[in-house]
């Protein structure tokens, strides 16, 4: 046996007879590879409406413009950076485009991504179809890390208080919290042994403790810190620029990375613990890794945008329900559709109140709630 | 080829000790099961052979080579394992749950041996019919089958099942067996499984193990199971009984009122019915 290396080919598989395989299985491959191409023409399909929604995106807001002028901008800007080019010189359609429309709109693409593939990496691992970002508590954390630092003027790095920015401050104190939350959650479920279903309640009621603690830092805040916090919390794509845009991008990036290189681990645990280890997946290893890259994540963006709620539980769910449960069509898939809602909710918010721009949060929850209830009440089942 | 062999196992989940000094060793091309009453620590010992319990003490074999000793990817290449089909919420293909089996070996993308392999083995289990389905529509007996053939996909040197034929019908137990004693035969995997249907056991195996209360009571050849033996692991009395050359175990106890625990009152009427049995040859 010790000589048998794992890439060799299958001695089982192997026909009895020399010849083909039998009529039946040479029919099964076929259906398989046209279900595969299915599988590859959906997700070429969704491509297109994320970039009509980018387009429109970039045509939207109060000093309205037509398209094809927006993308001149836009190329005309960039061209103009990239070579070199100051900002002063620079017309001002151009100048708002590119410093307010096209980071605005390529973050949500990018948030969007995050939050779905860091939802659906979540339900994945614990098995779970109602894990996400915020019923695992990891946004309640950020946002009371966010509340300590506004109005207590606290951060965890207390000692650099007065070097670090105060900005910069609430970022990384709501990140930390995120981090943080996720990782006490996960002990707790190493010190007694509970099933990886239950990890969510754990997550639930580290929601509940911080939304108490966020709700006494509101209480004890002056006015203005407590306006101020409140303004944060509602998620909103306003607080974008090109240098948050690119720091979201870069870690989901990683995530989406991650994802792929799971797809197989992540496939094998959709079923039973025991068959995905006998297949060979560290599935400790995979859950625990899996649980703080999609806090990670979350806390990224819910630590600059402030939380954007819903696309990480209905991203994934959308995903699975129109194109099934292989992850190396799923995770693509579900990223897609994670910046379609994002973008179309950010469209929304910018005009169904214009000059007024609703904060992009409010509207993925109005958004996301009946999407979520529709798919609650269609599924068959047990089935998600 | 490969040898599967425990040495010594104990096992304890918290202070209970559920696993006794178990001793055993599954050979290549043979069909071995482990029998013994619920709770006798069946399945604990199918967990600690493939690794994934560890045994307070004692050792596993795999091969020439201490279980632990192998890293991930080799070891599911060389062990597969079929626990009782659970079903999952999130849906899955029969194909692509079969393809899994094939994981040790995929790099990111299956190639056609590999897809190949899979249609052979869902053709060779018999679910063809089944491979585009989702497994949230299969029967537990389904179900059951797309675990044994992702464990066959998986070409292992020895595979394990625990209870292969639960959910199943006459037909379908029958025709697993068939295919786990060709696995044997025809590729000499090392088969090991833990099953309840003790006439199963004795038409299907090469070896039997015999447990209770976390101890090996009896191992040997199939005719090792006799009147006593059933008597002592499952309190049951019964006879052990030759049809067309083969033995089988036919339990004395009648169902029904006659089997229950019965009140004086009772007893007396069914007294004499009882006096007449006598064991059959």
């Amino acid at each position: 046996m010790n000589g048998k290396r794992p890439t060799e080919t299958a001695r089982l598989m192997v026909p009895e007879r020399p010849g083909a395989m039998s009529a039946a299985a040479a029919r099964l491959v076929g259906d398989y590879r046209r279900l595969v191409l299915r599988r590859l023409l959906v997700l070429a399909a969704l491509v297109a409406p994320l970039l009509v929604l980018v387009t429109i995106g970039m045509g939207v807001g109060t000093a309205g413009e037509n398209i094809g002028d927006n993308w001149q901008s836009f190329w005309t800007a960039l061209w103009h950076f990239t070579s070199g080019g100051d900002r002063a010189t620079l017309a001002l359609d151009e100048r708002i485009i590119w410093d307010l429309r096209a980071p605005r709109v390529l973050t949500a693409v990018v948030a969007g991504i995050g939050l779905a593939i860091a939802g659906l990496i979540m339900q994945t691992i614990l098995r779970n179809p109602l894990a996400s970002p915020y019923t695992l508590g990891v946004a309640s954390a950020a946002s009371f890390g966010a509340a300590l630092a506004i109005i207590l003027k606290a951060s965890v790095f207390g000692f650099i208080g007065d070097l670090v920015p105060y900005d910069l401050m609430v970022v990384v104190n709501a990140f930390v919290f995120a981090v943080g939350a996720m990782l006490v959650v996960y002990l707790m479920t190493r010190l007694q042994r509970v099933t990886p279903e239950t990890i969510v309640l754990l997550g639930v009621a580290m929601m509940f403790l911080f939304d108490a603690l966020t709700a006494l830092a509101q209480y004890l805040g002056r006015p203005e810190e407590v306006a101020q916090l409140t303004y944060w919390m509602f998620g909103s794509l306003t607080k974008t620029s090109w240098t948050k845009l690119s720091a979201v991008a870069a870690v989901v990036a990683i995530a989406v990375a991650i994802g792929y290189r799971w797809v197989w681990d992540l496939n094998a645990m959709l079923s039973d613990d025991e068959s995905a280890r006998s297949v060979g997946t560290n599935v400790e290893g995979v859950r625990l890794a899996g649980l703080l890259l999609g806090s990670l994540v979350t806390a990224t963006i819910v630590a600059i945008l402030g939380p954007i709620a819903f696309i990480g539980l209905v991203a994934p769910h959308l995903g699975r329900m129109i194109i099934g449960g292989d992850h190396r069509f799923l995770i693509p898939v579900t990223c897609l559709l994670g910046a379609i809602v994002l973008t179309s909710a950010d469209i929304v918010s910018r005009t169904v109140n214009d000059p007024v721009i609703i904060p992009v949060g409010i509207i993925t929850a109005f958004v996301g709630v009946p999407l979520l209830l529709y798919l609650v009440m269609r599924r068959k089942e047990d089935h998600w | 080829m490969t040898t599967l062999t425990a040495q010594a196992v104990h096992f304890a989940y918290r202070r209970r000790t559920v696993l006794h000094d178990v001793d055993l060793s599954a050979q290549p091309g043979r069909v071995l099961s482990i029998l013994g009453p619920n709770g006798a620590g069946k399945t604990t010992l199918l967990k600690c052979l493939n690794g994934l319990l560890r045994p307070s003490a004692g050792r596993v074999l795999l091969g020439d080579r201490p279980l632990g000793e192998y890293r991930r990817r080799e070891r599911s290449a060389a062990m597969a394992y079929v626990p009782q089909a659970e079903p999952s919420r999130f849906p899955m293909r029969v194909f692509d749950a079969v393809l899994l089996g094939r994981r040790p070996y995929l790099g990111w993308t299956p190639r056609r041996a590999d897809l190949e392999a899979v249609a052979h083995t869902i053709d060779m289990v018999g679910i063809d019919h089944l491979a585009q389905r989702d497994m949230h529509e299969l029967s537990g007996g389904e179900r059951q089958k797309v675990g044994i053939a992702k464990a066959i996909a998986q070409d292992p040197d020895v595979l394990l099942l625990d209870e292969p034929t639960t959910y199943l019908d006459l037909e379908h137990q029958l025709n697993v067996l068939q295919i786990l004693a060709g696995l044997a035969e025809k590729r000499r995997v090392t088969v090991v499984m833990t099953i309840h249907d003790l006439n199963h056991a004795l038409a299907a195996s090469d070896d039997i193990v015999v447990m209770k209360q976390g101890r090996i009571v009896a191992s040997g050849a199939p005719s090792c199971v006799d009147p006593e033996l059933v008597a002592e692991v499952y309190g049951v009395h019964c006879d052990v009984i030759t049809h067309r050359g083969r033995p089988i175990v036919v339990p004395r106890t009648e169902i029904g009122l006659h089997g229950l625990p019965r009140t004086d009152a009772e007893e007396v009427k069914v007294h004499e019915t009882r006096e007449e049995e006598e064991p059959a040859s």
